[in-house]
């Protein structure tokens, strides 16, 4: 490996290369020195922004950071921020909900109506009288009286 | 909100199950085989009487009951009513709901099948066999029995 390939690989965190790369970078640094002194100060300088960071961080008083954040968050994103058509409908539905309701009432009220029509056509009385006659040789008549059909097959070869 | 969800689908349930449960209610019918005669003393045995209105349509003149079965039909089986001579007639309640009931008469000696709906108290006529020797056979089904 040369010092251009070797570049990138310097200043890496512990674990971030794979085997074979650190078995490479570590092989250059023990023949190159001008890398071995870009890996000192590359080091040197997280150490110093690591260290710097820490010193901040204990300055601070962070024990309200959590409650600050989660207080910001909307509550809608507590089941999940609505993704999607679907998602985008059913957020809209929680905030119209008399709309909703409508919605989910209407299939009831279309097989209540519908209901009543079928009990309305079907109901008893000369509308709801249905005769379907079928004769293989004879004709079949069919009278209809005051009491009810009355069925008869004759001597024609005819079906009706 | 989740409650109106559960009432709606309450409420299609409920009005889609009445049709269903009605259509499978068994009916009461009374079957009646009948022979009918061209020729004779005109007239109906009193049994007959309330078939007057649709016997009279007829071109027979002298009616007498063969037989008589009276049954609790179930939707889609089948009633096998006998007639003399070895024949029979198949009668089958398809289907009943408020208000209607719809028959099935299969006769084979006529080679003839019928589908007719009626309302309680109706009665259906039926000839069943061809007609020989100036007579013939009918059944009459009544339900509501």
């Amino acid at each position: 490996m040369r010092c251009a390939g070797a570049a990138p690989l310097l200043g890496s965190l512990p674990g971030e290369l794979d085997p074979t790369e650190e078995a490479l970078l570590r092989a250059h640094l023990s023949t190159c020195p001008s890398c071995q002194a870009r890996q000192a100060d590359l080091q040197a300088l997280s150490g110093l922004v690591q260290e710097g960071l820490l010193v901040e961080a204990a300055r601070r008083d962070l024990s309200g950071l959590a409650d600050g954040v989660m207080a910001r968050i909307p509550a809608s994103a507590w089941r999940g921020a609505p993704t999607g058509p679907i998602g985008q409908l059913l957020s809209f539905l929680r905030r119209h909900r008399i709309l909703a309701a409508a919605s989910a009432l209407a299939p009831a009220l279309a097989a209540l109506a519908l209901y009543l029509y079928i009990g309305r056509t079907a109901g008893p009385g000369p509308a709801g009288l249905a005769i379907e006659v079928t004769s293989e040789d004879l004709a079949a008549i069919v009278l209809e009286t005051s009491d009810g059909p009355v069925i008869l097959v004759g001597e024609s070869s005819e079906g009706t | 909100m989740r409650s109106i969800w559960t009432a709606a689908w309450v409420a299609v349930v409920v009005l889609a199950c009445p049709p269903a449960r009605a259509a499978d209610a068994p009916v009461q019918a009374r079957i009646r085989v009948l022979q009918g005669f061209r020729q004779g003393t005109p007239g109906l045995p009193p049994g007959l009487d309330d078939l007057r209105a649709q016997l009279s349509a007829t071109a027979y003149v002298r009616w007498e009951q063969a037989g008589e079965v009276q049954s609790a039909m179930q939707p889609k089986k089948p009633v096998s009513v006998p007639l003399p001579g070895g024949e029979s007639v198949t009668v089958t309640l398809v289907e009943s709901r408020p208000g209607a009931a719809t028959f099935e008469v299969n006769a084979p000696a006529s080679r003839t099948q019928s589908r007719v709906t009626v309302p309680p108290g109706k009665r259906i006529v039926q000839q069943v066999t061809p007609e020989r020797g100036g007579s013939a056979w009918f059944v009459t089904i009544k339900a509501g029995g």
